[in-house]
């Protein structure tokens, strides 16, 4: 028990948040609840209502996931703190700096942007960063993080994402990987060229 | 180097190109482009609009952005100035993927698609699978290594030089039934992480620069790792004298580049968020490391030992007189945002997969055995490891049904029993044979249902974990 306290100073282990493994299965019940329940327009891209449990996420999902459906269950579920509770006190922690990351990430996809669209997203962009660090200090952090923080820049250069993100070219790919080929390696990429 | 193979075909061997790359030229495409009906009409008047709506400093497409309202011509004017020429702007796209699915179980091999879009088309048209430019597939099975994409990338960009200086000269397009004179260029390289790295010529995001937009790097503030890697590198070239002096010479030009650097960028790795603190990379730098890199020759280890110092190969796209590889070399966001962040947000901080917690399953007491039991066979102590690494974890809940006691009674009487009576001693705990009269003769079942009964003796110290796995 003594050395679980000095390899968890933020008290991790006794709120039930370590890193990896803060939702509880009832939370997650409430989730897939809210996704099912939720009226949502046609044209929004689908997500599994078993979420977690069914197969890997595309791109778009994670999209619509975090900018739709999880704000909604996470501000419901961890937003009103109960001093007495320390679960309750870390956990709205860890949901504002969610609401930090979800910002960013809605401002940075918006339809038109600005310099100042930019310095808002780079704001949220490190208080969210600035706060993994402060809630989960043994959190490694991949240069997906630095580059978030670079992406700033480009949304200045290039304007609103949607000229310059991958999405078509990953279509694209969609396409070609639908075609029917005859498996044999190296004629795949004439077969390709020549559609 | 061997190019083509002998294939045998009714009988008469003829030589076939090992790995066929087939590549189309843009100027052909664009060309059939320019001749559809209204398409340069509409190309032409990307330019215009944009000047328009800027007045409001709000940004609606890629032609508001600071990268091409600043961008110049080969006159030294601005790049929408032509003359009455076509001026036109491309994004090129490299992705690796995997032809065949990517099922979990499926063979991953990897191929290439180089592919272009015309940003002066509108957004809606843009994108439309048949405005697309598919200008080759790099053939798999394997991506290309490190630079040796560039192989790839060398008829595109041949072609690009040509089209931005002199221009290409069409004999007639939709507007121009007289021909028309037309420049391009490629502004930006829209890429997922790895593959941008790899087409502009930069090290890996696990290289200690593991950036290719700033000069932050792993290493520490003395710049002790850097060092170390140059000495290993530099140590291999003892075999080449020559190497080895083209080694010492580019280290020392690379430490009297990055002299003043070292001080401030040493030791912001991946965590340090102090974003404006950051040291940007410009063109120049990049330009001056890929040449020095060039010159070395390819794998030598001076080469490889500026790569480690700063980071940065050499690219075809170098070749492009307006190219910048510290800025055109985008960041994406569909990866960065959505694949990177979001996703690592909710699996890798909240888990919204609930994948089972490791440090639950921690052992929930410690079994030391007091005396030595590594005088056992080899299949003794592996035995013994596994039966000490049971009893170290929480099988209490198990135990409280009858089919958790039949499963561990079998696992266990399935174990050695001089591994068992060991451990009955060392707690001392009495056998307990399934016919209470029996006194002697022990199986190793008599002996695992002691262990058993011992462990839900022990319950109380198990509880923590229990409570968890129930939660």
């Amino acid at each position: 028990m003594q050395q679980e306290q000095c390899n968890d100073p933020l008290g991790h282990a006794a709120a039930g948040t370590r890193c990896g493994h803060v939702l509880t299965k009832a939370e997650m019940q409430e989730i897939h609840s809210d996704i099912s329940n939720m009226i949502q327009p046609s044209w929004l891209t689908s997500v599994p209502h078993q979420l977690g449990s069914s197969g890997k996420l595309k791109s778009d999902q994670w999209r619509v996931l975090g900018t739709t459906f999880l704000p909604v269950s996470l501000i419901r579920l961890w937003s009103s703190e109960d001093p007495e509770n320390p679960r309750s006190v870390r956990c709205r922690k860890i949901c504002s700096i969610t609401m930090s990351l979800l910002s960013a990430v809605s401002i940075a996809c918006a339809q038109t942007t600005s310099t100042k669209h930019a310095d808002a997203y780079l704001q949220h962009m490190m208080a969210y960063l600035e706060g993994l660090k402060e809630l989960f200090p043994d959190y490694k952090f991949h240069p997906n993080h630095h580059m978030a923080l670079h992406l700033h820049e480009y949304i200045r250069f290039y304007g609103p994402v949607h000229s310059w993100w991958t999405f078509p070219f990953e279509r694209l790919i969609g396409i070609l990987q639908r075609l029917s080929t005859n498996y044999k390696s190296g004629r795949f990429e004439l077969h390709y060229i020549y559609m | 180097m061997q190019l083509l193979r002998p294939r045998t075909i009714e009988n008469r061997v003829i030589y076939t190109p090992i790995k066929p790359f087939v590549y189309f030229s843009p100027v052909d495409w664009l060309s059939r482009l320019l001749a559809r009906p209204g398409v340069e009409a509409e190309m032409d008047a990307a330019w215009s609009k944009s000047k328009d709506s800027r007045a409001d400093g709000v940004m609606r497409d890629i032609f508001d952005g600071e990268i091409l309202r600043n961008f110049k011509g080969p006159n030294g004017r601005h790049f929408m100035l032509g003359n009455g020429e076509g001026r036109y702007v491309f994004s090129l796209s490299v992705d690796f993927f995997n032809p065949l699915g990517n099922k979990a179980a499926g063979k991953k091999i990897s191929i290439g698609l180089i592919s272009l879009v015309c940003l002066n088309l509108p957004p809606h048209l843009r994108y439309r699978s048949e405005n697309m430019f598919l200008a080759g597939v790099i053939p798999g099975p394997k991506e290309p290594l490190l630079s040796d994409v560039n192989n790839f990338l060398a008829p595109l960009v041949d072609d690009f030089l040509k089209m931005w200086d002199p221009g290409i000269q069409l004999s007639r397009t939709d507007d121009h039934p007289l021909g028309r004179l037309v420049r391009c260029a490629i502004i930006c390289v829209v890429c997922d992480l790895p593959a941008a790295r790899k087409l502009a010529g930069f090290a890996s995001s696990a290289h200690t620069h593991f950036c290719a937009i700033c000069h932050c790097s792993l290493k520490t503030k003395g710049g002790g790792k850097a060092q170390g890697n140059l000495g290993e590198v530099a140590g291999k070239g003892t075999g080449n004298s020559k190497a080895e002096r083209k080694a010492r010479k580019a280290e020392r030009k690379a430490k009297a580049q990055g002299k003043g650097r070292t001080s401030e960028a040493a030791g912001k790795g991946l965590n340090d968020t102090d974003y404006y603190s950051w040291e940007r990379r410009n063109n120049l730098d990049c330009r001056k490391a890929a040449k020095h890199f060039r010159r070395a020759g390819p794998s030598t280890a001076a080469a490889e030992s500026i790569v480690d110092q700063t980071g940065v190969r050499w690219s075809q796209l170098l070749r492009l007189p307006y190219f910048d590889p510290s800025r055109f070399v985008i960041v994406d966001a569909m990866h960065n945002l959505f694949l990177g962040l979001i996703h690592k947000h909710f699996t890798g901080i909240l888990g919204i997969q609930l994948l089972p917690d490791k440090e639950k399953d921690k052992p929930v007491f410690q079994c030391n055995m007091s005396k030595d039991w590594s005088g056992f066979t080899q299949n003794g102590i592996a035995s013994m490891k596994k039966v000490i690494r049971w009893l170290e974890h929480p099988m209490t809940a198990q135990l409280s049904t009858d089919d958790g006691m039949k499963l561990w009674l079998k696992k266990l009487s399935n174990e050695r029993a001089d591994v068992l009576k060991f451990i009955c001693n060392e707690y001392s705990l009495a056998p307990i044979p399934f016919d209470p009269r029996k006194t002697h003769n022990f199986h190793r079942a008599d002996h695992a249902r002691a262990i058993l009964q011992w462990v839900i003796s022990l319950s109380p110290l198990r509880t923590t974990a229990d409570y968890q796995s129930n939660l």
